[in-house]
């Protein structure tokens, strides 16, 4: 136990826990930007952005972030890698999220969505290490995260956040986000973070490999890239909360 | 940037197509002396589902044509002042008459240019609703679900989107004043965009106008990167 836990130094979580922390506490009191008369009858509020001059500078960071290095390593690898190693990719850098979202169904009660993981994780890694997914089929591939249980136990998103190199985000997710990293059983493994980093750099190409079109789409018709970016985290964001965002059980 | 943080990826590309519009602020009195019903809601859905099939997807009318006539089930399906009015916000207010329908002559234009080359080889089949009940978020609307074929993938067998209805009773009718598709609705999208745009130009609606009548004229509201003729469309 002491050998695993070892890789790291208890200042690092003690500083993650305080981050979270505050984040936590600035979502739990900030107020949602209240609508007027009719946009609250339609259940609809205007994101609360305060931070918003901040967050339109690191969104154009990562815009440029996006336009001189993800989006040519995306088009590269599009191009280049076959497609069932792409799907490889992808099935790897799940499997590993596995546990972290396992954790995250059983925090919110999901017993049959907790299933699904638990299968999926256990078949896919003795089978393959992850790199093939031979139960989707019966076991759905969900996603699922801190942010999202903290928002089933009601804690209010806070205010909109742009992170840097992570993007649209909010205090809660943000603060999701750093749970979700100390729930992950590879950050106490010494010497697995070389791995961790690495897959999420792999899984981030894969994503922005597999969007190029769409993102395509989004961009060049908005008269405002920035609120429109904003405005599909939240209505996406509200869907993957109610579990409405993947492949429905027939 | 991972604009593609989490799951609104690939189901969102199907959005941004399939958006269409609008929660319409209801206005007192309005709807409330309309009846209407579920099963009345998804009927008008499937008549005017199957009316834009029949009419626009025809190969052998004339591209002026097929304009015109979604030009018409605009005019006839859709609350087109209603959503203009929740779109443009408290910016509908102060806009002047001419302004207010310089907006909507562009918006439909819009509309037209995005959504009118996707019905091209649409069959009936690409089109079916699956049901239809009061909208959850809104009482006084109801929601029409449909399963609709993506662009490209049409014939009945391919892969289909849940695109949502919302519909309002009028007199003798009903009227749809929002889409959603995997829970992304186009008229809370476009709010929040053209009131930012709008407030950062000062709140200059002429300047909202005039950027979405530069995106007309490069194309870019074209599906399939057909209107990617801009030097920034494939950023």
């Amino acid at each position: 136990m002491a050998r695993w836990f070892s890789g790291l130094p208890g200042r690092q979580i003690a500083g993650a826990c305080a981050v979270v922390l505050l984040l936590a506490g600035c979502a739990a009191t900030g107020d949602g930007a209240p609508g007027q008369g009719d946009d609250n009858l339609l259940g609809y509020e205007e994101p609360n952005d305060p931070l918003e001059v901040p967050n339109r500078f690191v969104f154009a960071i990562n815009d440029a972030f996006d336009t001189l290095i993800l989006k040519p390593v995306a088009v590269t690898y599009d191009f280049w890698v076959p497609t069932g190693v792409k799907n490889s990719v992808r099935n790897f850098v799940r499997n590993l999220s596995s546990p972290v979202i396992l954790a995250n169904d059983v925090f919110q009660g999901e017993w049959e969505r907790a299933n699904d993981t638990a299968a999926r994780f256990f078949v896919n890694t003795i089978t393959s290490l992850g790199f093939f997914d031979i139960v989707d089929e019966r076991h759905p591939y969900h996603d699922e995260d801190f942010g999202q249980t903290l928002a089933v136990y009601g804690v209010d998103d806070g205010f909109y956040l742009v992170l840097p190199v992570f993007g649209p985000s909010s205090a809660r997710d943000a603060a999701g986000r750093g749970v979700d990293w100390l729930l992950d059983p590879l950050t106490y493994v010494e010497g697995a973070r070389t791995l961790s980093i690495a897959a999420s750099a792999a899984g981030g190409v894969d994503r922005r490999a597999r969007n190029l079109e769409l993102i395509r789409d989004i961009k060049s018709d908005s008269v405002d890239f920035y609120a429109r970016a904003r405005s599909l985290y939240y209505q996406r964001r509200e869907a993957a909360i109610q579990n409405t965002d993947g492949p429905r059980r027939e | 940037m991972r604009l593609e943080t989490t799951a609104w990826t690939r189901r969102l590309a199907v959005a941004a197509f399939s958006l269409l519009l609008g929660v319409a602020p209801v206005g007192p009195g309005a709807a409330a002396a309309a009846e209407g019903s579920p099963d009345g809601a998804a009927e008008f859905i499937e008549s005017l589902g199957q009316d834009a099939v029949d009419e626009l997807s025809r190969a052998d009318v004339p591209e002026a044509t097929r304009r015109e006539q979604f030009m018409d089930l605009l005019e006839r399906g859709f609350a087109l002042e209603a959503i203009s009015r929740f779109v443009l916000a408290r910016y509908w207010r102060v806009a002047s008459a001419q302004q207010r329908d310089r907006f909507q002559d562009v918006f439909k234009r819009v509309l037209a240019q995005r959504f009118l080359p996707l019905f091209k080889d649409y069959g009936q089949e690409d089109f079916r609703v699956t049901g239809a009940r009061p909208d959850p978020a809104q009482p006084s609307l109801y929601a029409v679900r449909t399963l609709v074929a993506r662009p490209g993938q049409t014939g009945g067998d391919g892969p289909k989107v849940e695109v949502i209805w919302r519909v309002r009773p009028t007199d003798g009718g009903y009227e749809i004043v929002d889409i959603k598709a995997e829970g992304v609705s186009m008229a809370i999208t476009l709010r929040s965009e053209y009131n930012s745009a709008i407030q950062r130009a000062g709140g200059n609606i002429g300047n909202l106008i005039a950027m979405l009548e530069d995106n007309l004229a490069q194309g870019a509201y074209a599906p399939d990167g057909n209107g990617d003729l801009s030097p920034s469309g494939d950023r």
